[in-house]
């Protein structure tokens, strides 16, 4: 993939990876979301929406919230998304290849996210004085330039991650020797381990929240049935 | 405060709006020192505007100190 064609999508994940955290968490930085979109702007976007529910299966396990380190889903969501549907529609390596690439990129783009923090508390001490005197300058200062750093960071972690993965992924579907369904089980089995560990954790920690989970199964199965 | 006793009924619907759109942005400057801390100075901005002597006020200086 050349610079030209990784910079829409190095756009929609700087976007996206705003959303994490900084502006405005409207959750369209959930991998279902990210990569449905991703794959929006590749020409493919149901190929996007699969990897999208395989990723937020695996991303139901962390919680963002506060001090916890997390990866960062909204870039990841779209480097996964993007390289899957840009590898040719039946190839049995692009699934676990894509998910790979995105589970990579969700780590590294997590640790890039503590980076900026430290990178902003090392800016407030120089500010410190100034911000407590009152100066409406400094306080708007640093607040914006978090924003705008963050916008940096996840664009950069995208448009690198697409440039370095996507020749990486196609090789690897072109040399996968595993059949179709056999590739998509591993997927399928390791997604579902992980959303099931996050489900355990839910069902032990919030009352009740085990009769929603069978209800909304409920009506899920009733709707397949009635079609 | 107003009459009612509800000091935020005194605002301007603009300067609740900003700080609504501002709280979408609570977290921009995140950080392991201050926390939020930061971020609830950047969304509030706007209503301390209207504390008594303005922006150059002695009331509106004091908004960012923190005991240590």
């Amino acid at each position: 993939m050349i610079l030209l064609e990784a910079l829409p999508i190095a756009l929609l994940g700087a976007l996206l990876g705003l959303d994490v955290v900084s502006f405005p968490q409207a959750m369209v930085s959930r991998p279902i979301v990210a990569a449905t979109l991703a794959g929006a702007f590749i020409g493919n976007p149901p190929a996007g929406l699969t990897i999208g529910v395989v990723l937020e299966m695996i991303a139901l396990d962390t919680l963002p919230f506060g001090a916890s380190r997390y990866p960062e889903w909204g870039s990841a969501g779209v480097v996964g998304g993007a390289l899957f549907a840009a590898q040719p529609h039946g190839m049995p390596g692009a699934l676990p290849a894509s998910m790979l690439a995105a589970l990579l990129t969700a780590s590294i783009s997590g640790w890039s996210m503590v980076v900026l923090r430290r990178f902003i508390a090392s800016r407030l001490e120089r500010t410190r004085d100034r911000i407590e005197d009152g100066s409406r300058n400094a306080l708007l200062s640093l607040h914006l330039s978090g924003m705008s750093v963050d916008l940096l960071r996840a664009g950069l972690v995208t448009i690198v991650a697409m440039i370095i993965f996507s020749p990486l992924v196609r090789a690897i579907v072109a040399v996968w020797g595993s059949d179709s369904a056999g590739s998509r089980a591993v997927v399928v089995v390791i997604a579902a381990t992980v959303a099931g560990g996050a489900l355990w954790k839910v069902f032990h920690s919030v009352a009740h929240v085990l009769w929603f989970f069978l209800a909304g199964l409920l009506v899920w199965g009733a709707m397949l049935v009635a079609r | 405060m107003s009459a009612t006793g509800n000091p935020s009924a005194d605002l301007p619907l603009r300067v609740k709006l900003a700080m609504f759109f501002r709280l979408l942005a609570l977290q921009g400057s995140w950080n392991y020192e201050t926390l939020n801390g930061t971020g609830i100075g950047f969304a509030m901005e706007p209503a301390l505007r209207y504390l008594p002597g303005g922006i150059d006020g002695p009331a509106y200086r004091a908004k960012d100190h923190r005991e240590p």
